[in-house]
């Protein structure tokens, strides 16, 4: 913002506002505007010198002083930009600001609201910019472990075994407990009372679940004929010489009325 | 011509001291050891950085007398507006935003997981805990602390009476996050982010906006899977931002970042959630000890 002496003059010679008495007025944004002592002294071509001098002085020092230079962010009109560094990849926002009020660049009363809280409050990290590195081709050791649990030997057995299980896993209950967890769970309460191999074991904590209810049907077997689907079995070519021999014989019926042909056996 | 300097200068301070409600009195004693400009930086502390146009009244250099007639208003409005600002700071938790979560919360929201192991970005292997079968698990212990200082942070601008703007690019969740920001009397942008919205925002804007205090980032990614323009915008224009950052996100830029899921409806709510808490808390502090201080000022303006 830039503030202007415009005594005994009529108009403001930059904005053009009308002028009722002598006051200090700010003008509306004017942009690159730089107010030299010389413009001032154009502004106020009425006064006698000593004084226009003295006006000079105070309207110079004023402007120095100028403690009302508003953030650009404040909803003044102020078009001036306020001193910022826009330069987001040296340094942290915190370390800028800061220089730039060390400097005096920033004014103590543009202090931005944030700066106090940062100082007493700072993050874990300095949000510092990190360039992008190139990948070097050595595959140096990974820094992010790979979880694995002891119970996931038992479970890959488990479920290179069984497959799913016979329950679907329900997700939306945190508390839920699979098939495959009860598994896991009995086969560890076996492990401590018992001393018998991993693959007996097995065994015996699939006959611990039968006997209590939790049918595992094996993956690797292949399963009866007669599990298939009846319907599987039936082949078209039969049923249309079904439907032919339908439609012959009972001449008598209404052939207006055509019967769905029932498999009657495949 | 010097002491009519001088003059010019004190009577306009007068006046400006009048429009601040400061007595001479004060003036006297203060002006022996502060600095004009100090001063004058004083009085601007306790508003909100008036907006609007400060006018002063200069007396025509000869009409001291004008300046004497200035009444006795408040004394101390510039320390109990100070006292308001500082006194959140002086706790390490002054708004308790450590009991709005657990570490169980965030694990029943499903924050700990992250994308597949391809996905991974170099800078966010610190805040992962391990990976399971290629899926990413974030550390939660540390996923609390950051959480914690970003909720403080927020709530401590929020106090302060700064703008606060949360932004995501996610589709899925746009309208949670703009009935977040209304329901904390905050803004939200969650739409088609246009170059110079925060660099150009005065040709954009028209001259003298204000431009947010805080930027909230629910998802650091836009639609493309590329890091959001507001990200580095922001740190360009020296705006500190807070964002959720998933492993696939890059958090060098982010000021407090919160290493944690980003996808998953029910984390998206439970950040929304702890945000819109915080903020409201921390407005709400803000009246009280508005009111606490209003009753406690000895003298009541004249001005």
């Amino acid at each position: 913002m830039k503030w202007h002496f415009v005594q005994n003059v009529s108009t403001c010679m930059h904005c053009s506002s009308d002028l009722t008495s002598p006051r200090w007025w700010c003008c509306p944004p004017m942009r690159n505007h730089v107010m030299s002592p010389l413009a001032i002294e154009l502004v106020v071509p009425t006064l006698r010198l000593t004084l226009q001098h003295s006006r000079w002085q105070y309207c110079t020092l004023a402007l120095a002083f100028s403690p009302f230079k508003q953030k650009e962010e404040e909803g003044d009109g102020s078009g001036g930009e306020m001193a910022g560094s826009r330069l987001e990849r040296f340094g942290t926002v915190f370390s800028r600001v800061r220089d730039l009020m060390r400097s005096g660049v920033i004014q103590k009363a543009d202090k931005p609201i944030w700066y106090d809280v940062y100082e007493v409050f700072p993050p874990k990290r300095e949000p510092l910019y990190v360039k992008q590195q190139s990948r070097p081709a050595v595959n140096k050791q990974d820094p992010v472990p790979e979880i694995f649990y002891r119970e996931d030997e038992v479970r890959a057995k488990f479920y290179e075994q069984y497959g799913t299980g016979p329950r679907p896993l329900d997700l939306s209950n945190p508390n839920f407990v699979s098939t495959c967890q009860r598994f896991v769970t009995k086969f560890n309460e076996l492990r401590n009372h018992s001393d018998l191999s991993d693959s007996a074991l097995f065994e015996e904590t699939g006959k611990a679940l039968l006997s209590e209810g939790v049918v595992l049907k094996r993956r690797g077997a292949v399963p009866a004929e007669s599990s298939r689907d009846a319907v599987l079995d039936l082949k078209l070519t039969d049923m249309l010489a079904e439907l032919q021999n339908a439609a012959s014989s009972p001449s008598t019926h209404n052939p207006a009325e055509p019967e769905l042909p029932v498999p009657t056996q495949s | 011509m010097r002491k009519l300097n001088f003059v010019c200068i004190l009577t306009d301070f007068f006046c400006l001291l009048k429009t601040f409600g400061i007595s001479l009195k004060c003036l006297a004693t203060v002006m022996s050891n502060w600095k004009i400009r100090d001063l004058l930086s004083l009085g601007l502390l306790g508003l909100r950085h008036s907006r609007g146009v400060l006018t002063k009244y200069s007396s025509a250099g000869q009409t001291v007398s004008a300046a004497a007639s200035v009444s006795s208003p408040q004394l101390q409005p510039n320390d109990a507006a100070e006292k308001i600002l500082n006194l959140p700071l002086e706790k390490p938790d002054f708004f308790r935003v450590a009991e709005l979560f657990s570490l169980k919360d965030l694990f029943d929201a499903r924050v700990h997981l992250g994308h597949k192991k391809g996905c991974r970005h170099r800078l966010m292997e610190p805040y992962l805990y391990g990976c399971r079968l290629d899926q990413d698990i974030f550390d939660l212990d540390q996923t609390v602390e950051h959480l914690q200082r970003a909720l403080n942070f927020t709530a401590h601008i929020a106090y302060r009476g700064g703008i606060i703007l949360f932004v995501s690019r996610r589709r899925q969740f746009g309208h949670l996050v703009e009935s977040t920001a209304k329901d904390c009397g905050e803004y939200a942008h969650t739409r088609y982010w246009q170059g110079g919205l925060l660099t150009n925002a005065n040709i954009q804007y028209g001259p003298g906006v204000r431009l947010p205090d805080l930027i909230i980032f629910l998802s650091t990614l836009n639609n493309v899977f590329q890091q959001h323009v507001g990200v580095r915008d922001a740190a360009k224009m020296n705006i500190p931002t807070v964002g959720v950052v998933d492993s696939n996100c890059n958090p060098c830029l982010v000021t407090y970042p919160v290493p944690g899921n980003d996808d998953t409806p029910v984390a998206m709510e439970l950040y929304c959630r702890l945000f819109k808490m915080t903020i409201n808390r921390a407005k709400d502090k803000r009246r009280q000890v508005e009111l606490l201080y209003g009753l406690n000022a000895p003298s009541p303006s004249n001005s």
